[in-house]
């Protein structure tokens, strides 16, 4: 409730701005819903914008999640990729655009591997820091109880994971979308990202801000959408 | 032990990288063999060195304003209940909003000169600062702050001696986090407008070898090493009771 009071205080703020403003400078928030609500353009490019997130994230994921579980797991993993993940994660993931370009052109496969890039060292230490926080009380346990190998990861080790896969789900997704739109800005520009560089040219400021929101309301809805499953899903974690 | 298996993880890296790098082609991917030897044509290439270290300028003037604007902001959101409702929700939209969808109309605002690079910078960190210096306020006990009004300690005194102190290591956490926000984004502002590491990546693209990019990217690696890893040993000095280099 008092989000929603914030929420109508910010936008009431952006509507005056916008007002006070010429419409070149920011256009008011009256504005840039008028141009959400009439780019017939605009639903089929959230639609692909989302094909590219979904596509890098899951490739990204398949990867990450496992080796972060594996690191975390097993000591002599960890110390042998720990210095190399470092190092590459150092690099931030946009620097990358020029040699994805040589190797992947400049249209949806580069697309994908940026947000491959952007989300796939989040999700990888949150993974990795999980799986090394699992208690060792709860292995030794189903231990003492002489669990076979499969009771052991179906009772204890995937339930002892799935917050901190959620999370690193959850962060990855949000990482992702930021991926796929800065994507979309800097190789040739597409779907979400081409309305958005559109609008620049047309100095339509309400275009802009109305992409930006879509954009930041993806994020949140993506955020709070898990936020949710998370809670429903592990009903044993709740305070 | 430790530091073997360390060093051969990064042994089979490169020697993977050097074999698929031979048989690849420079063209697509330049073993590390030549890549050592851009870098140490890189070294003696004056130009390219200022170019790199101007564009260290923009990131470190964007962090100062991200902390400057965002601890004050962070403290103040986490003392106080109305700040707190107001901006909260707007902290939290903007933190997974991606600055590259703000770049096109900080270019309309803005042009594309240096306070642009400052502008991305500073809406790219100062999230991170205001958040985890929140973290630290809200986290605050309260019997500290009880024990220094008994004493009679003004707001300014119970500030300086009791908030400061307490909110210290999340402060610099979240500079840490926010120098690690501000190199990344001062790459990606200068991959919009083209100057700069942006300018020097986009140009090393163009050349039919890649051990020029390759190298540039064993650079900005560097700075991202020293950025993040070097605030933290600042940290572990500044605050030896929050180690933040064992925390990974």
């Amino acid at each position: 409730m008092k989000g929603f009071f914030s929420i109508v205080a910010g936008l009431l703020l952006w509507e005056a701005i916008g007002r006070l403003t010429p419409p070149v400078v920011f256009a008011p928030a009256s504005a840039a819903a008028w141009y959400l609500l009439h780019t017939a353009a605009l639903p089929a490019a959230i639609a692909q914008s989302l094909v590219t997130l979904a596509t890098g994230f899951a490739l990204s994921a398949a990867v990450a999640l496992p080796l972060g579980f594996a690191m975390g797991r097993i000591w002599w993993i960890r110390e042998m990729m720990h210095p190399l993940m470092t190092g590459i994660y150092a690099i931030p993931p946009v620097a990358f655009i020029p040699f994805l370009v040589v190797w992947f052109g400049l249209f949806q496969e580069s697309r994908v591997a940026i947000v491959v890039i952007m989300s796939f060292f989040e999700m990888l230490t949150i993974a990795s820091a999980g799986a090394a926080a699992i208690p060792p009380t709860l292995l030794d346990v189903a231990r003492s109880f002489s669990a076979p190998r499969h009771r052991m990861v179906t009772a204890v080790l995937i339930p002892a994971s799935l917050p901190f896969l959620f999370t690193a789900i959850r962060i990855g997704l949000v990482r992702a979308v930021a991926g796929a739109i800065t994507a979309e800005l800097l190789l040739s520009p597409a779907n979400l990202g081409k309305l958005l560089l559109d609008s620049a040219a047309r100095f339509n400021t309400a275009g802009i801000l109305a992409i930006v929101a879509t954009v930041a309301l993806l994020g949140l809805a993506i955020q709070q959408g898990l936020l949710w499953l998370e809670r429903h899903v592990l009903r044993w974690e709740r305070p | 032990m430790i530091l073997l298996l360390r060093l051969s993880g990064l042994t089979l890296f490169l020697l993977a990288w050097e074999v698929a790098g031979r048989s690849l082609g420079d063209a697509l991917l330049a073993p590390p063999s030549s890549v050592v030897l851009e870098l140490a044509t890189l070294a003696r290439d004056t130009h390219t060195l200022t170019v790199i270290w101007q564009s260290l300028a923009p990131a470190l003037v964007g962090f100062a304003i991200s902390c400057v604007i965002g601890m004050p902001l962070g403290a103040v959101m986490g003392r106080s209940k109305l700040a707190d409702a107001l901006l909260h929700p707007w902290m939290s939209l903007f933190v997974v909003t991606s600055v590259a969808a703000i770049v096109p109309i900080l270019i309309l605002l803005l042009g594309t000169g240096w306070w642009f690079v400052v502008a991305v910078v500073v809406l790219s960190s100062v999230w991170y600062v205001v958040l985890t210096t929140y973290q630290g306020a809200v986290r605050l006990d309260r019997r500290l702050l009880d024990v220094g009004r008994s004493f009679g300690a003004s707001r300014t005194q119970s500030f300086r001696t009791i908030m400061l102190p307490a909110l210290f290591p999340y402060l610099l956490a979240g500079a840490r986090i926010g120098l690690v926000h501000a190199v990344r984004s001062v790459v990606l502002a200068q991959l919009f407008i083209l100057t700069g590491i942006g300018g020097l990546l986009q140009d090393a693209g163009m050349d039919v070898s890649t051990a020029r990019l390759l190298s540039l990217l064993v650079v900005i690696m560097g700075i991202g090493l020293v950025a993040n890893h070097g605030l933290g040993r600042v940290t572990d000095w500044l605050a030896p009771w929050q180690k933040a280099t064992e925390q990974q």
